[in-house]
């Protein structure tokens, strides 16, 4: 299998690639592409962000390929918990392109790459090429979108407004959660949480959980499956 | 008896999945794919066009999506076997895939080897449905839970859930159904403890999973 690789690499020594995914079938489909490339192996590969931090720390990927680690808010999370613990890796997350809120908080978080979920497996060789070069990759199709979003006079989003923590709890919140669990999740006191879950009310003009939930749903951080 | 390759055609919308799947099962000495489909058209479409023996459906597959899909590739008649791949063991519609002619049902976190196991099984015409979604199926089969947990409900609950799935607080729901605060909290529990679920957001997500409630509020 020809892969479009750069010359950039040496073809002697195999990239190693630690892979997310929460379904086991998936993962195997995806690992048997990156294997066929000749030049990238998988050095594990684990169902979320809790495994893929144990095991990064002893297999010191040179890239974390992350394709649907469960809901966003353990995207969002563990994505962050992971840069900030192994900075020199590279991170390449596939997501889907109507996940715009999550694909500019993940810029954000400093991802290396993002690729639309729907993508070829010539495009994949290609991102990973890029940010293994030590530059960043952002499919066309998801990067017209991102762009637009940024032009003057596009209404922005109330989720906009909301700083990470709030952003976190929101999710968790639309996800079922209550404030114990919440609390105990992130180290926080329920009152804290409290707090955090009166202000998000405020900021999004919401008066129950519910519609918390419905404005999470609406603009696409949580999914209900079935 | 000369052992004749099964045919499988593969319908999932990422294409990296589509991909190394259909890699990994050509491998399998008896197998053999076909064809690919990233939607529900598309796989009835090639279905039709190539007759495979197995068709291997992500169930989540865009446009009409893989009940229908199987729908439409079984009524034909005898014609190709489908095993629907789940995304979760607790999908709400796993029975209704069964009812709408699929000769399987397995999760996208069973293994190849399963996979492997169930294409092989119903290509022989048998059926095949995985541990954990036999389980969970029986489960939901326990005595006045025939369709939907959302059945046993009383017309009072049944209300008090849209309500509450709309977004509304325990105060509004008292005032729009003229019922005491404290008789709505009553329903409310009621609810939760009927429907196996801890507080509002739970019990609507329940909700729109079963297609009791809408999805979206409007903006």
């Amino acid at each position: 299998m020809a892969a479009t690789r750069s010359t950039a690499q040496a073809a002697d020594s195999p990239i190693d690639i630690l892979l997310v995914d929460s379904r086991q079938l998936v993962r195997a489909g995806i690992e048997r592409v990156l294997v066929d490339s000749g030049y990238l192996t998988v050095c594990a590969s684990v169902s979320g962000f809790d495994e893929a931090i144990r095991r990064a720390r002893t297999h010191l990927p040179q890239l974390v390929l992350v394709n649907q680690p469960g809901a966003a808010v353990d995207l969002l999370d563990g994505a962050r918990k992971m840069q900030r613990q192994f900075a020199a890796m590279r991170m390449l997350v596939l997501i889907e392109p109507t996940d715009l809120i999550l694909q500019e908080r993940l810029l954000q978080t400093g991802v290396a790459g993002m690729v639309d979920s729907d993508c070829s497996v010539d495009e994949l060789y290609v991102a990973i090429d890029t940010v293994l070069g030590g530059e960043r990759y952002v499919s066309n199709s998801l990067a017209q979108q991102l762009a637009q979003r940024r032009m003057p006079g596009r209404a922005r989003t109330p989720i906009d407004s909301l700083t990470h923590r709030e952003l976190q709890i929101l999710l968790l919140v639309a996800g079922g959660r209550s404030a114990a669990a919440i609390a105990r999740e992130l180290c926080l006191t329920r009152k804290t949480v409290n707090s955090y879950r009166n202000r998000l009310l405020e900021k999004l003009h919401a008066g129950t959980d519910v519609e918390l939930m419905h404005l999470a749903l609406r603009y696409g951080l949580v999914r209900i499956p079935g | 008896m000369e052992k004749k390759e099964i045919s499988v055609v593969l319908a999932d919308h990422q294409e990296l999945v589509r991909c190394g799947l259909r890699r990994l099962l050509d491998d399998v000495t008896d197998l053999h794919v076909t064809g690919e489909a990233a939607t529900g058209e598309e796989v009835v479409e090639q279905a039709r066009k190539l007759s495979p023996r197995v068709v291997l459906m992500d169930a989540r597959v865009p446009g009409i999506g893989g009940l229908e899909a199987t729908r439409r590739i079984t009524r034909a008649g005898p014609g190709p076997a489908v095993v629907v791949v789940t995304r979760y063991v607790d999908d709400p519609l796993q029975s209704q895939y069964l009812e709408a002619g699929a000769s399987g049902c397995l999760t996208k976190h069973s293994s190849l080897d399963e996979i492997v196991e169930a294409v092989r099984l119903v290509a022989r015409g048998e059926r095949y449905i995985s541990a954990d979604i036999a389980r969970q199926m029986a489960l939901s089969m326990q005595p006045g839970n025939a369709h939907s947990p959302f059945d046993r409900l009383s017309g009072r609950e049944a209300q008090v859930l849209m309500m509450v799935a709309q977004g509304h607080n325990v105060h509004d729901i008292s005032e729009r159904l003229c019922l005491s605060a404290k008789t709505v909290s009553t329903y409310r529990y009621r609810l939760f403890e009927k429907l196996g679920v801890a507080n509002d957001v739970e019990l609507t997500r329940l909700a729109i999973r079963h297609g009791v409630v809408g999805a979206a509020m409007d903006a």
